[in-house]
């Protein structure tokens, strides 16, 4: 089950995940906290973590055949590799219960109001977990067949809308005074931001030697990406609009002319959700493995069943208890930033300062 | 191991199957009431709805007879509120209201004299209607209004069709409710409004309703149509029948260009509109048909010059001193430039002081079947 990733399917992986969720809501936060230059925050925020990114395949290739749950143990020894661990198990885990209690809420609120929700989940759930017991590399399959689609589609509905829209809407592209803005909106752009470290649990091979430009320019795509959605949604529903809803994404596609289709929003229900099941999926499927490497007596059906009794589980009382979600989200916003910036960017310091001191000692 | 695992596929299959039918959400097509058409009106101080459902039983028959049955029901409620009178729908409908049919919304001008903040905070936050919904207003009374076609063609469609084909013929500028909620929740909020009457055994658009800060302040009529589209619609194409000496031109002038620029200089607004139009001769009723004699080319292109700005300066005139509202968006195109100044002063007060400049060029010429070149004027 343990498998590697050409570089396009690692693109893939970097796009749905980092896609997953907040793709939705990129227009809704941006147009509360900067405005119609929210654009300038997107672009910068994609450049820090393309870097991120950068630094996270680098260690990967220095660890060739390996993932993070290997080569933590070589950089900093038996506890550094269990905080490592027990950091990214952490994240993973929260990364699935948030996508997936966010996405039942959508289904719930945007498309299926009278489905309780702990039915529409547990047939969510079931596909996911079938998904992640059959393993990354099968994933990586599926993501050659969905991300295309689903790139096309918001690509399409994207410039349809921009065009569609109204230029008063995106206007004016920038403003100087607002730079300070601009700066401070890029903390809200974090999770949308956070699923490279994905990658951590994918060891690469030989092939994946050109993986730092791949992943850098994969980033720079998303950041893009947003950016076309982001603007296509003010201009076809305004900014004022956009600040009001959640799911603005959707919304805005609810105002487009799309040729043959009346409603955009359903055809949203078949592309949009394929892509964000999948990023669920991967998310699943990278807690499994890691628990199969804890756990190695047990089967990985085994794991994948009770590890998908407790996600949904935990995800149906999270959505039970209205007041547990604040603390939810603050815990949840502290694992994204340690695990998404500081730790790639620890590891990869000390694993370069580790790659020297080893030179001179053999030089 | 394997049963096991054929077990948990099965169980799975299981699932999706139940999600593919829609969960609790299924529900039978012929068990909806479908809405096409919604009138909101206010009478006495309540609200009245009045909603146009498709009688699907009345299709069921053979071809003649489906002809004859009234294939829509118009079913009234009232209620001192929104909410209570949408409760009083609900209590008289067979099966649950499906509002996703609906073609066009229409408002009293009872209800937009009070406000239709709520109304459209309503349509806001509910998902069943589709946010590209098209809205009018009316002045007529609705039992007259739905009894036009006997409730055998549906209101809501054929208003629909009215805006889309002038929509299509670069007549109107599409808006949606959507747009309309966007202008609604900005710092500033002024729009004009479609208005239908009844016309014999059909509808049409006798004029625009005018909303600002949310409520109705006043009615533009048919006579300003050129003006108000020349200024808000995209490439609109109006005829024109300029006279000259003994011959009388039939001229089609299509938009080609408008800016609007603004300026801002010690506290005054001052916009700047220019035009750019090209007039093409489409017949005369002389001899020539569609020649323009070489003496007329002036004079033709200098009195087409005069009526493009007399209609242009017309609708200016009554949106800002009449109605003193901005509904031809000049607001938006003064934030794009002046964005910290904009924040700064109420556009409520500035628009009405605002100096307003229209300049015009217009590019003549005859049909393109003819060679005749082109005469510029500016």
């Amino acid at each position: 089950m343990y498998s590697s990733v050409n570089n396009r399917q690692m693109v893939y992986i970097i796009l749905i995940v980092m896609t997953t969720y907040d793709v939705q809501s990129i227009p809704y936060i941006l147009s509360r906290t900067t405005g119609r230059g929210g654009w300038v925050s997107v672009i910068l925020t994609s450049l820090v973590f393309a870097l991120i990114a950068v630094f996270i395949t680098k260690l990967n290739n220095m660890h060739q055949g390996k993932t993070l749950f290997d080569y933590s143990r070589d950089i900093g020894g038996r506890v550094f590799a269990w905080i490592f661990r027990g950091l990214y198990l952490a994240y993973y885990f929260i990364i699935f219960v948030y996508n997936f209690t966010q996405t039942n809420n959508l289904i719930k609120a945007e498309f299926l109001d009278k489905s309780p929700i702990w039915a529409t989940s547990l047939a969510g759930m079931v596909v996911y977990g079938l998904i992640a017991y059959r393993g990354i590399r099968n994933i990586a399959r599926m993501f050659e067949v969905i991300v295309p689609l689903f790139l096309l589609f918001f690509i399409l509905a994207s410039v349809l809308a921009l065009s569609q829209g109204l230029i008063y809407n995106i206007f004016p592209f920038f403003e100087p005074h607002r730079i300070t803005d601009y700066l401070v909106s890029t903390q809200n752009l974090i999770v949308p931001f956070s699923g490279a470290s994905a990658l951590f649990a994918i060891p690469f091979t030989s092939r994946n030697k050109k993986a730092p430009i791949w992943a850098f320019f994969g980033v720079i795509m998303v950041g893009l990406y947003y950016v076309l959605l982001f603007e296509g949604c003010i201009a076809v529903a305004g900014i004022n609009s956009m600040m009001h809803y959640k799911t603005a994404v959707i919304e805005a596609f609810r105002l487009v002319d799309f040729p043959i289709l009346d409603r955009v929003d359903v055809f949203y229900l078949t592309v949009g959700f394929s892509g964000l099941f999948m990023g669920i999926s991967l998310s699943y499927a990278v807690l499994v493995d890691y628990l199969c490497r804890i756990f190695s007596k047990l089967s990985r059906l085994v794991i994948t069943i009770i590890a998908g009794c407790v996600l949904y589980t935990v995800s149906l009382f999270l959505k039970g208890l209205s007041e547990l979600n604040d603390p939810f989200r603050i815990v949840f916003s502290v694992v994204v930033v340690i695990s998404s910036i500081m730790a790639p960017t620890v590891l990869f310091i000390t694993a370069k300062i580790k790659s020297a001191v080893g030179k001179n000692n053999a030089g | 191991m394997i049963m096991v695992k054929k077990a948990i596929y099965m169980v799975g299959i299981f699932a999706l199957m139940l999600s593919v039918s829609g969960c609790w959400d299924a529900n039978d097509i012929n068990e909806a009431s479908i809405l096409t058409t919604v009138l909101l009106d206010k009478q006495d101080g309540e609200y009245v709805f009045y909603v146009e459902v498709a009688n699907t039983e009345a299709s069921g028959g053979t071809e003649g007879q489906s002809t004859q049955a009234e294939k829509f029901v118009i079913v009234k409620a009232s209620g001192k509120t929104l909410a209570e009178a949408r409760e009083g729908l609900n209590r008289q409908m067979r099966y649950p209201i499906y509002l996703s049919a609906v073609r066009a919304l229409v408002l009293t001008r009872n209800v937009v004299k009070e406000d239709i903040t709520t109304y459209l905070n309503r349509l806001r936050s509910n998902n069943d209607y589709r946010k590209k919904v098209i809205l009018v207003t009316t002045n007529e009374k609705p039992e007259e209004l739905f009894e036009v076609f006997k409730k055998r063609e549906s209101v809501g469609f054929y208003i629909e069709q009215i805006l889309e084909q002038l929509v299509a013929a670069n007549q109107l500028t599409r808006r949606t409710t959507g747009r309309y909620i966007e202008i609604m929740t900005s710092s500033y909020s002024s729009f004009i409004i479609p208005n239908i009457r009844i016309n014999g055994e059909a509808f049409e658009i006798d004029g625009f309703s005018v909303v600002l800060r949310n409520k109705l302040v006043g009615f533009v009529p048919n006579a300003e149509w050129n003006g108000i589209i020349f200024l808000n619609a995209k490439r609109p194409e109006i005829n024109y029948v300029i006279p000259s000496d003994e011959v009388e031109y039939t001229i089609l002038v299509t938009l080609k260009k408008r800016k609007v620029e603004p300026y801002y200089k010690n506290g005054q607004v001052s916009i700047k509109i220019r035009f750019v139009f090209d007039a093409e001769i489409e017949y005369s009723n002389g001899n020539d048909s569609g020649r323009l004699a070489e003496k007329d080319k002036k004079p033709v292109a200098e009195k087409l010059k005069k009526a493009l700005e007399r209609d242009i300066k017309s609708a200016l005139e009554t949106s800002q001193k009449e109605m003193k509202s901005d509904y031809f968006d000049f607001n938006n195109a003064f934030y794009m430039k002046y964005p910290r100044q904009y924040r700064e002063l109420s556009w409520y007060e500035a628009y009405p002081k605002a100096k307003l400049e229209v300049e015009t060029k217009i590019r003549i010429d005859e049909l393109e079947i003819f060679d005749y070149g082109t005469h510029e004027i500016e």
